[in-house]
């Protein structure tokens, strides 16, 4: 199972306008994060499909809207069958992630490709209905040095030898939603035996490795046609 | 769903565990023990102890609960470690913490006595007196008891003084105590205003201080006693929570472990085959338990041959669609979902499932179907269309003769329950032709699967917003609640919501 990519829908009113012209459209759902993050699934798509006719039926216009959902938006193989009985779309509106969205597009060059939803973050789920950002991606994974808690993605600042000067009561100083991060890995050191580790001084941080764009190649299991 | 051992004409048959897991110690545990005696029993208490059928863990608190009815499997932690148990039932029966009631003003005094101690006190020829405080508002916990030890110590020529806010005497025989009581001459103050009561230490006795307020003349009483019973309030254990958790069990409002719900009177809970009995459930249900033990014998009598039968399977997941999002299994009322990490899908324990449909509502990769309800299909052109909950609003509406113009208007569809509705269905009938929707509901502390008429009040909400950002009028859905019971009630409110309809048929709007 993936980490989950973390969406929210865009609101009604924008998406209307993003299909004004169209009168075919097609929805296409995500089989993956999208779906466990409750942003993108096949009943996702089933509710934006029947808000958007309605809102066109508001409006004295007939809207003809087609679903699909796809294991996952982000491979060219799943996206074979959106090609099936959808000669006469006009529009394709994704509700994958951006990765979704681009896959579509580069697959279906000819059709404009439309985002549903606005891609967040990468997190996790903190009680029914609530994510939360957990990793920014940065390219150089320090868990191992701070309990398996990343200041990286929970320090507002993302300081590497925290507490700052700010940390209050086990806060952070831009408010008490916010806990102090530092604070965290500190007691969790201390509650595991391992608070020597905090005396561990990071020099800065190489942010180059999170500068994108990215790529990952390995190198023995390329699959080009042909080779 | 888990496999079944064969299917015969009458549904399907399943091999289940006859074991009962009893956990509690006192006399509620005891009757359970003692009416469950044709099974064998696990005992998980401090007072626990053997028998002939009886498996005793007196030094084992349970940790962990796993399964369904039928197939429980239970992790004890103790002194000699950690085990596993299986079971095909589980009876909760610990007992309450007493304490004072909070309420009560007293000093410290080894004359002040708890009103549970009263009877193990012998009755002398001495002046004693009775407190009882704002507690007894939330139930009877110390009247009883405390009227009884006050006939006893008259009886022994006691001058017996009772202090009290309230007796209620509701509880069969008890008006007769209270009137015997009376007539021994126990003297009864109540107390207008309990502030002006003053208890306090003085040599070897306790002075009782009273000015009433309510009675012409201001008049005061001042009395010297021997001892003083105060009333006692009883609360959930520290362990209740505790339990609830683990067994996934609703509690009601004060922490006792049966959610105010008149479908589970009276010792079911939330989960098929977990059971409560006596004080767990409430101070005011200690005094039935060898009815309620007898309840609970007779609904795992039929474990006893190993088999159950059930008719229909209710809900099912397609495994192929399923996305592992834990949504079924987090939000299942009766935790009958188990997830299959080596098949990579949810599935359904028939032998729990009660057929809501709150899975199915929620499901997010549109998964789980219930066979027996079909999504709502067709055009409705300009109808109102009732989904009717097949607990309260459908029977209503079958039970008397509907108005003749009402039967154009309406579709009255039959619904498992008011969890069932999603948004979807709702906006696709919508969209449709379809007028209005209704969702009948159950009333409040009457969901046959507990949850299901809370959550429906949500989604309407949600609904009602996406109408209005839709641009259409947001009465459109309207949530109505209703007893089975009541059908002339439930076609008024029917009428109230159709009334002036059409008014508002124009334009689609």
């Amino acid at each position: 199972m993936n980490e989950v990519v973390v969406a929210e829908r865009k609101p009604l009113a924008e998406i209307l306008e993003m299909i004004r012209h169209y009168q075919k459209v097609l929805v296409v759902g995500c089989g993956g994060c999208m779906t466990v993050g409750l942003s993108g699934g096949a009943r996702e798509v089933s509710l934006l499909a029947q808000e958007m006719i309605l809102a066109r039926q508001a409006q004295g216009v007939v809207l003809s809207v087609s679903e699909s959902t796809v294991g996952r938006q982000c491979e060219d193989e799943f996206l074979e069958k959106l090609a099936e009985d959808n000669e006469e779309v006009e529009a394709i509106l994704s509700l994958g992630c951006g990765v979704g969205v681009q896959a579509i597009a580069g697959k279906y060059p000819k059709l404009p490709v439309l985002p549903g939803l606005n891609t967040r973050f990468i997190g996790q789920p903190a009680g029914e209905g609530v994510w939360r950002e957990s990793c920014r991606a940065c390219g150089e994974c320090i868990l191992d040095k701070t309990a398996g808690i990343c200041p990286v993605t929970l320090c507002p600042k993302g300081i590497l030898n925290g507490p700052c000067g700010g940390s209050k009561n086990g806060y952070c100083e831009i408010g008490e939603e916010t806990p102090c991060i530092w604070e965290k890995i500190y007691q969790r050191m201390a509650n595991t035996g391992h608070l020597s580790e905090l005396e561990l001084i990071f020099p800065a941080q190489d942010w180059s490795k999170a500068q994108g764009p990215g790529t990952v190649a390995r190198r023995k299991r390329r699959f080009e046609q042909g080779k | 769903m888990p496999a079944p051992l064969r299917r015969e004409g009458t549904g399907w048959v399943f091999t289940v565990n006859s074991t009962v897991l009893v956990i509690g110690d006192g006399s509620p545990t005891e009757a359970a023990v003692q009416a469950l005696q044709a099974h064998t029993v696990y005992w998980v208490g401090e007072t626990a102890r053997p028998g002939a059928l009886v498996k005793a863990y007196p030094d084992s608190t349970v940790v962990e609960v796993r399964g369904q009815r039928g197939h429980f499997r239970v992790k004890l932690a103790g002194a000699k470690g950690k085990l596993w148990l299986e079971c095909g039932n589980i009876v909760l029966a610990p007992r309450l913490l007493s304490q004072l009631d909070p309420s009560l003003v007293l000093p410290l005094s080894c004359l002040i006595l708890p009103v549970s101690r009263a009877p193990l006190i012998p009755a002398q020829e001495r002046q004693v007196a009775f407190y009882l405080g704002e507690g007894e508002n939330e139930g009877s916990f110390s009247s009883v008891t405390a009227l009884n030890a006050a006939i006893r110590w008259a009886e022994h020529g006691a001058r017996v003084y009772f202090f009290f806010l309230e007796i209620k005497v509701a509880a069969l025989g008890l008006e007769d105590v209270y009137g015997k009581a009376r007539r021994l001459g126990v003297r009864f103050f109540r107390l207008a205003d309990p502030s002006a009561l003053q208890i306090f230490a003085e040599g070897q006795l306790l002075r009782v201080h009273y000015r009433d307020t309510s009675l012409p003349g201001l008049p005061e009483f001042s009395f010297a006693v021997e001892t003083l019973f105060a009333g006692e309030v009883y609360r959930p254990g520290p362990d209740f929570s505790h339990l609830a958790d683990i067994l996934r069990v609703n509690r009601d409002r004060w922490g006792f472990l049966q959610a105010d719900d008149v479908r589970l009177f009276p010792v079911r809970t939330n989960r098929p085959g977990v059971y409560v009995l006596g004080e767990v459930r409430g101070p005011g249900y200690a005094t039935e338990v060898k009815l309620e033990a007898a309840a609970i014998a007779g609904e795992t009598a039929p474990f006893l041959s190993g088999e159950i039968v059930v008719p229909k399977v209710l809900a099912r997941i397609d495994s192929s669609r399923c996305s592992l999002c834990l949504n079924c299994y987090r939000n299942c009322p009766a935790s009958a979902v188990n997830i299959d990490y080596e098949a990579e899908t949810a599935v359904i324990n028939p032998l729990a499932c009660q057929g809501c449909g709150l899975c199915a509502a929620d499901c997010p990769a549109k998964a789980i179907t219930l066979p027996q309800f079909e999504p709502l299909s067709d055009q409705r052109q300009g109808k109102t269309i009732i989904l009717a909950c097949e607990n309260s609003g459908h029977l209503a509406a079958r039970s008397i003769p509907l108005p003749l113009t009402w039967r154009a208007k309406l579709e009255i569809i039959p619904i498992p329950c008011a969890a069932w509705v999603d948004e979807v269905m709702v906006l696709k009938a919508l969209s449709q032709g379809a007028l209005r929707i209704v969702v009948s509901a159950c009333r409040q502390e009457s969901c046959r699967s507990s949850s299901g008429n809370r959550r429906v009040e949500e989604k309407v909400l949600a609904i009602k917003e996406r109408l209005k950002t839709i641009g259409f009028n947001p009465g459109r859905i309207e949530l109505l609640r209703s007893s089975a019971n009541a059908p002339q009630e439930w076609q008024t409110r029917i009428a109230e919501i159709i009334t002036g309809d059409e008014v508002i048929v124009e334009v689609g709007r």
